[in-house]
């Protein structure tokens, strides 16, 4: 019994060691070829996990949409929708609490 | 990271983009935190909390601000980044395609697809997939969004201080302003104060041309920053606890549940929006 517990738990580190040993190959083969990278866009250090455009602040420069609303009152309504949203978040915690606590 | 969220987006898609990235948000985070906590009582709040910015904000960079605020751990992070991004990538590529089989048009579509895509990356490309409208909106939608980073991780801090610590620790009474500035994680100061001067001096003085050259200049300082720091994730991720932390496949389970009531809201929102029978449909320069 032992010896085929020992086989299986070797088995599975020889499987491990293998998949991990394969995984990073595979992930410096693309690295190394540049593979799935768009030419015209330089994403610098972290091109292979970073998902962010590069100088995203362009495809938003104001010129698409011309809002009427003034920005105040775009930044008060956000402002008061996220302090409402709080209060719900804190009153929901304390309910939730002192349940528990009646519970207890 | 800061000097390139422009609070000064929030005018870009007026109360359109605010309706629809705004509103919906928090909503999400409360159903999810709630849905975590009570339904799948899950106890560990700050994997709970990293996860439901990440579903409802933005992703990966949210699960970071989102994940220092309240003191998450190593493998916390990179459940909920890892969850992230296999999505991120799913919905990349088929909602588009789901959007179009339903024919919901590319001002809804792109709207949707802002609203609900994770990664700002993957929204550009989702919207393209439909159109040039739809990755207009799609891009318009998701830069208001990602304001709300900051605004988040900081409510998070605050919360997790005054509520979450205090109760772990059975402390009594209310929780002073001296104790929140104690524990709080001060990075966010700096992140807001970074977005506000790119915002309202940088911007209205010296021009849209001038951020993005200092942004050019930063993101390859960010991104290097962000590859040691997934390096340093990565090489402190125990894979043992990792499987502790899966808790049976519950933080899945909250992802997909949270995921779903995000688009079906986000529809909602965007419906009444973007739809045209409640409201006037935008005018958009394209």
């Amino acid at each position: 019994m032992e010896k085929k517990q020992k086989s299986r738990i070797s088995c599975a580190k020889i499987c491990t060691i293998a998949g991990t040993v394969i995984v990073l190959g595979l992930t410096l083969y693309c690295m190394i070829h540049h593979l799935g990278l768009t030419d015209s866009l330089d994403f610098g250090a972290g091109a292979y996990y970073y998902a962010d455009i590069p100088e995203f602040t362009r495809y938003v420069n104001g010129d698409v949409y011309q809002s009427e609303t003034p920005m105040w009152v775009l930044i008060a309504l956000f402002l008061a929708w996220g302090a409402v949203m709080y209060r719900l978040w804190a009153w929901m915690e304390k309910k939730t609490d002192r349940k528990i606590s009646r519970r207890r | 990271m800061g000097f390139s969220v422009l609070f000064s987006n929030i005018v870009n898609f007026g109360l359109y983009g605010l309706g629809i990235a705004w509103v919906v948000t928090p909503i999400v985070i409360l159903f999810m935190w709630f849905f975590g906590t009570r339904v799948l009582k899950i106890d560990n709040k700050p994997l709970v909390i990293t996860l439901s910015t990440a579903t409802s904000v933005c992703g990966t960079s949210a699960a970071i601000a989102a994940g220092a605020a309240s003191k998450a751990k190593k493998t916390d992070l990179s459940m909920a980044v890892s969850i992230s991004i296999i999505f991120t990538v799913l919905m990349m590529v088929f909602e588009p395609i789901i959007i179009r089989a339903v024919g919901l048009g590319e001002v809804m579509g792109g709207a949707l697809i802002g609203g609900t895509v994770d990664s700002t990356g993957a929204v550009t490309v989702a919207g393209t997939a439909l159109g040039e409208t739809a990755q207009t909106v799609a891009v318009l939608v998701k830069s208001i969004q990602n304001i709300l980073i900051g605004f988040i991780a900081f409510a998070v801090a605050i919360f997790f201080t005054a509520h979450v610590e205090k109760n772990q620790e059975g402390a009594a009474g209310k929780v002073t302003a001296a104790e929140i500035w104690y524990r709080l994680p001060k990075f966010i100061l700096g992140f807001f104060a970074a977005s506000l001067i790119a915002s309202f001096v940088v911007l209205p003085y010296a021009g849209s041309d001038a951020v993005s050259t200092i942004n050019k200049v930063l993101d390859q300082y960010k991104n290097w920053a962000f590859v040691l720091a997934f390096t340093s994730i990565g090489l402190d991720t125990n894979f043992k606890e990792l499987k502790e932390q899966f808790q049976g496949g519950k933080p899945l389970a909250l992802y997909v549940v949270g995921q779903l009531f995000n688009i079906i809201l986000t529809f909602a929102a965007v419906y009444l929006l973007l739809s045209g029978k409640f409201v006037p449909l935008p005018n958009l320069a394209l």
